[in-house]
Formats: C-alpha cells, structure tokens, sequence
C-alpha cells in the first residue's frame, strides 16, 4: 500500500499540523525525511511550558526561526513559570512582525510590550490567567484598529481604571470583551465605553470589597455577563440594544454576615460611626433601570437579598393577581414601607389571604409582615360596592406593625373622603398598638390616631404628604 | 428568475452532471470567482473532482447554505450544524484525503479545516511509529540520522 500522504501537496500538511499543539506538530519532523520540516510552516503556533527549560527556549527559538518571514495566523504562549522577559519578548516582537491575528499569553509577572497595543493586524487578543501580567505605564499609546475580541484576565494596569480606560479606547472595532478579576474593586472607577461592543462579560470572583464606582456605556450591547459585589454606585449605565442579561450581583462576605443576623437589620444600611454619612451597601438602582429595557434576564440574587428590601411599591391591574406578595412580606424583614398604587387586582388562589376576594379560611400572610408604612393611592374611580375600603380596613385588622396609614384620593369630592376616615376610624380591633391614619384629597387632609381617636386634626393641603403623592401619580 | 434560483451545472471529472443553486455553488469559493470574472456559462467543469466526491461536497456545502439561510434560533441551528459537520466527516482515510483535495482545490474553507483537524485529530497522542503503520509512511532515515532530528526538536520529544 502506497503512503497516503503522497496525495497532499507540503502546504496541506503544514495546513493540517497547524491543527495540533506545536509540540506535537514538532515531532512529526522525525517520521521521514519529507516531514523533517513541515512543521515549522505551520500558521498557528501554540507552545506550553511550566519551566523555563533551556530545551523549551531553545525549541521555540529555532521554530521561529524556520518559520522566517512567513506570516503567522495564531500564536499561543502558555508559560507558567517566571520566565525572563528578555526570553519572551523577542518572540513577541517576532509574531507581532509577520502579522499576527491571534495572540494569547499567559505568563507570570511579565510587563506586557508596548508594541502589542499598536498592531495593525491583532483582530483576537487574550491576555492573563497567570500570575502577574502587568499592563505598565510605558504603553504610551494604544491603537489596534482590527481587534474585536479581547480577554483580559487578572491582568495588573499600573495606573489602575484610567489605564484600562485608556485600552478599550484605543479599540474602535471591538465586539466581545471578557474581564476577569482585574482588581476593579480597588480602583476609583471603573467603565467599560465601548461603542461597538456586542458581547460583553463582567466577572469577579467572591471578595471582601465593593467597587467603588462601575460605569457601562456599551449602547450597542446584546448580551451582558455580569458577576460581581454590588458597586457604590453606578454614575452612567448606557445599554441601549441589549437582548439577554445574565446578572448575579453579590454582598461581601461581612455584609451577608451583618444581613444575616437580624436583630441588627439598621446596621446594613447606617454606619454606627456619627462622622460618616448614612453608607448603602451599594446602591444598584441605577444599573437596573439602564437595564430594563432587555428582553431575556436571568437575575441571581445575593443569598441575603431579602434583607436589602426595603420599600415596594405595587401597580394594580386587574389582570395581575397578588401572588406573588404573600412570599415577599413573609420574607422580608426589612420590608417597612408598602405603597399601592391602587387596590384593583385579579382574584387567584395565591394571593395567602391578602385580600377579601376569597372566603377567609386560614390567617392572613399579613399578620406576619414587618410593614410599618402603607400608602395606598386611589387615583382611579372607587368602586361602588366598597371593595377599596373593605380590603383598608383588612389591612388595618391584619397588619400588626402598622405605625401609620396613608390614602391618597385623586378628587377633590370631600363627602367620600371624609365618610372614608370615618369608616376607618371606626375599625374596632385594628392589630397594631398605635397607628397614625391619614385621608389626603386635593384640598384636604384628615388625621387621626387609631385605634380610639386621640386626636382629630384638618388642615389644609398641600402640606409634604401631598406633595409627595403629587410626584408617585404624575 | 431571482439570482438565488438561478440553477448551474458542476461537470465532474467523469463527465456527469450535478446541478446545483447558485447560492450553493458560490459556496466554492473557485467557482465564485469565476462567476465575478464574468464567466456567464450555467455549467462549469470540475475536472479534478470525481462524481462520489463532488456530491459529497455539494451535500456538505447545500446544509451550510440552509442552515445559514434560516433567520433566529441561531444556538441550535449552530449545534445541528456541528453535529453534521461530525457525521460527514466521519468517514475513512482514503475519502477524508480526497475532501480535503477537494475542498482545497475548489477552496471550501470550512470544509477544508474540519477535514484537516480530523486527520489532526487521529495523529494526536500517537507515537511516530503508530502514525507511519497507520498512513504507509516509509521511514527513510537511518538510526543516526533519526536521533540528530530528535536532538534538534528535543524538547518536542520530551513527555
């Protein structure tokens, strides 16, 4: 039987070994005198070595050599050891000359040449994994007009986020980015502005700090990875074309630790020293309204999320039942201020007797709420059969940390307004000790203290409660 | 007639006939070109491709033009893919060589990589002795000469 390499012209075979580790393509150089050097005309070079072995230098020196001027698809240096940079760079500088399109180091504490960041043909770059890559402060000028992947893992910018700002802006064409445990956490802030980018991920792993401040301004993003502590803050988040959302936001270890013991709810949110101000966690707010616009979300929730909420407001419609409540007051202990915005809602059997759509049969999942503030605004026509104040009056019979009770009426008819307070003053076994009642309508504002009325007060609206209600219905 | 219905003939090397959408037909990069540089005839000679071959790489480049034209559901259409992509190339030797050939002379590119990283694949992880049982290659270096290559790529040797 003939050989079946016969058929294959050299360059086929070289195009086939480009498939294989260096190594192996290498040690076909030993199968005949055909194969001695068809190795080194391979396009992709990928070399792995844990130490610095004078073989290994010496292997990757002389396959550079072979290759001459030829240009260079992929190169791939895997070189865990700590290796002299005056042995690496040379190589570098040779791949980067004969045009490559594909570059990933991995190299520990090894400052990455300046070169890099000005080649005209990188069009995929992945940078770190090991220990130590450094992005220095001799990169004076970044500008890779072909890149559009790039993978930065644990890779050091010396001068912190105004370095890695200074990177992505050097990258007009970039698509998909991938950072991973850049320290971020430690800088002043962090953004990812990138115009062009379509995939982008985000990621951190556990660690005792929150970043200070992350920005995206990514308006052309589609899919967004994104792990990490909850930042400070989120001065800008820009994404304007994003269709999926992988989104798991973390505490610190500490902060889960402080939510977790719950006699000390206030501690999360207040700082026990009086110098400082009133310090959040983090306050994610603004990154979840950039976001709302994405059509696919996967949310994963800190483990204590449930201790963060604090306020919820609900919107009623009467295709949407309340299922979906009895859960969150039951779980949520820092949950003291409610605010309906209405009280229409569709009748289901998951609502845990929050409501009087059903007959009673078991306790409501009110009697177990940390509620302390109900605001309910009835800015649509009231019902005529008297559902709005009988499902009050539920609240008040069922909530027993109830301290104050506001309803809003968005018309100025006083007779219902007046009836109202009067119906609610006239609850006989609210489950609070103590809660302040307020009726506030256009032009008049009721209040009183339930259960027996201690004191009865009419002003004059707008006193701050209206104007507060003014705001939530506009 | 619409361009993407426009039909062609490719003539293999017996003489038979295969006609074949435009569309598919340009997935041959040869033949694309062709069709830029004004050659307006609808049959085209591949006198190098014989008519078991030349199917096969009409098959694999037809599924490609599919798949490609579907809009949506990008994830699955992509694993579909490479699923056939694994089926066509799993075939014998002697065949794989003569897709590659194939797809390098008419310049399929996917064609002509999956098929390299399938022989690529078989080679890995042998020893120079299984890989020349395997494909006939002669070994035309004396012992000496044998353990100066060995040296020059030592490390290339080393476990």
């Amino acid at each position: 039987m003939e050989d079946m390499f016969n058929r294959l012209p050299n360059p086929l075979i070289s195009h086939i070994l480009s498939f294989l580790p260096t190594k192996e393509a290498a040690s076909t150089s030993v199968l005949s005198k055909r194969w001695l050097l068809l190795f080194a005309s391979v396009t992709n070079l990928d070399f792995e070595s844990d130490e610095e072995s004078p073989s290994f230098v010496e292997f990757v020196n002389r396959v550079l050599a072979l290759g001459g001027n030829d240009s260079i698809n992929r190169f791939s240096l895997i070189f865990t050891d700590y290796p002299d940079p005056d042995t690496v760079t040379p190589w570098i500088l040779n791949v980067l000359r004969r045009g490559v399109s594909e570059l990933e180091l991995s190299v520990s504490d090894y400052p990455l040449p300046p070169e890099i960041f000005v080649s005209k043909t990188l069009a995929k770059l992945k940078l770190g994994g090991g220990d130590g890559l450094s992005f220095s402060t001799d990169v004076k000028k970044v500008y890779l007009p072909k890149l559009k992947t790039l993978e930065i893992e644990s890779v050091v910018f010396e001068e912190d986020g105004v370095g890695f700002a200074k990177l992505l802006s050097g990258c007009p064409v970039l698509e998909e980015l991938v950072l991973m445990n850049l320290g971020w956490e430690h800088w002043k802030s962090c953004s990812v502005s990138a115009k062009t980018l379509r995939k982008l991920k985000f990621f951190c792993e556990d660690n005792d700090e929150n970043p200070k401040s992350v920005s995206f301004d990514t308006p052309n993003l589609e899919y967004l990875e994104y792990s990490d502590n909850i930042a400070k803050k989120y001065p800008r988040v820009k994404f304007r074309s994003l269709v999926e959302a992988h989104i798991s936001l973390r505490l610190t270890e500490d902060q889960s630790a402080d939510a977790g013991s719950s006699e000390e709810d206030e501690y999360l949110f207040e700082s026990d020293d009086d110098d400082e101000e009133k310090e959040m966690v983090g306050n994610a707010t603004n990154f979840f309204k950039g976001i709302c616009n994405v059509q696919i979300l996967y949310l994963y929730l800190p483990k204590h999320w449930r201790y963060l909420l604090s306020a919820l407001t609900v919107e009623s419609d009467e295709e949407i039942g309340w299922d979906s409540l009895p859960g969150l007051l039951k779980n949520c202990p820092n949950l003291e201020t409610l605010v309906f915005k209405g009280l229409v809602h569709k009748s289901t059997k998951g609502c845990g007797n929050m409501c009087l759509c059903k007959p009673l049969k078991n306790s409501s999942c009110l009697s177990s709420s940390a509620v302390k503030v109900l605001k309910i605004i009835l800015s649509v026509h009231i019902d005529d059969d008297g559902m709005e104040e009988e499902q009050i009056k539920h609240f008040l019979e069922k909530m027993p940390r109830l301290e104050q009770l506001v309803v809003y009426f968005n018309e100025s008819y006083e007779p219902s307004v007046f009836e109202l307070s009067k119906k609610l003053q006239s609850v006989s076994t609210i489950a609070s000790p103590k809660c302040n009642l307020q009726v506030i309508s256009q032009n008049l504002s009721l209040s009183s203290t339930l259960p027996c009325a201690l004191t009865k007060k009419w002003s004059a609206p707008p006193n701050k409660e209206y104007t507060w209600f003014l705001k939530a219905v506009t | 007639m619409s361009e993407s219905n426009k039909k062609i003939s490719l003539i293999s090397s017996e003489g038979e006939a295969f006609e074949v959408s435009e569309a598919v037909a340009r997935e041959f990069e040869i033949v694309a070109h062709m069709l830029e540089d004004g050659c307006s005839g609808s049959s085209i000679p591949i006198t190098t491709v014989d008519s078991n071959i030349l199917g096969k790489v009409i098959e694999y480049c037809t599924k490609h033009v599919e798949v490609g034209n579907v809009e949506g559901n990008s994830e699955k259409a992509e694993k579909d893919l490479e699923e056939f992509d694994k089926r066509f190339i799993a075939v014998e030797m002697n065949t794989l060589f003569s897709l590659i050939l194939a797809a390098n002379y008419l310049n399929v590119k996917g064609l002509l990589n999956i098929g390299c990283q399938k022989v690529a694949d078989t080679i890995k992880d042998m020893k120079p002795e299984e890989v020349r049982s395997i494909f006939n290659i002669e070994n035309d270096y004396t012992p000496a000469e044998e353990e100066v290559v060995r040296k020059e790529n030592e490390w290339a040797f080393q476990p």
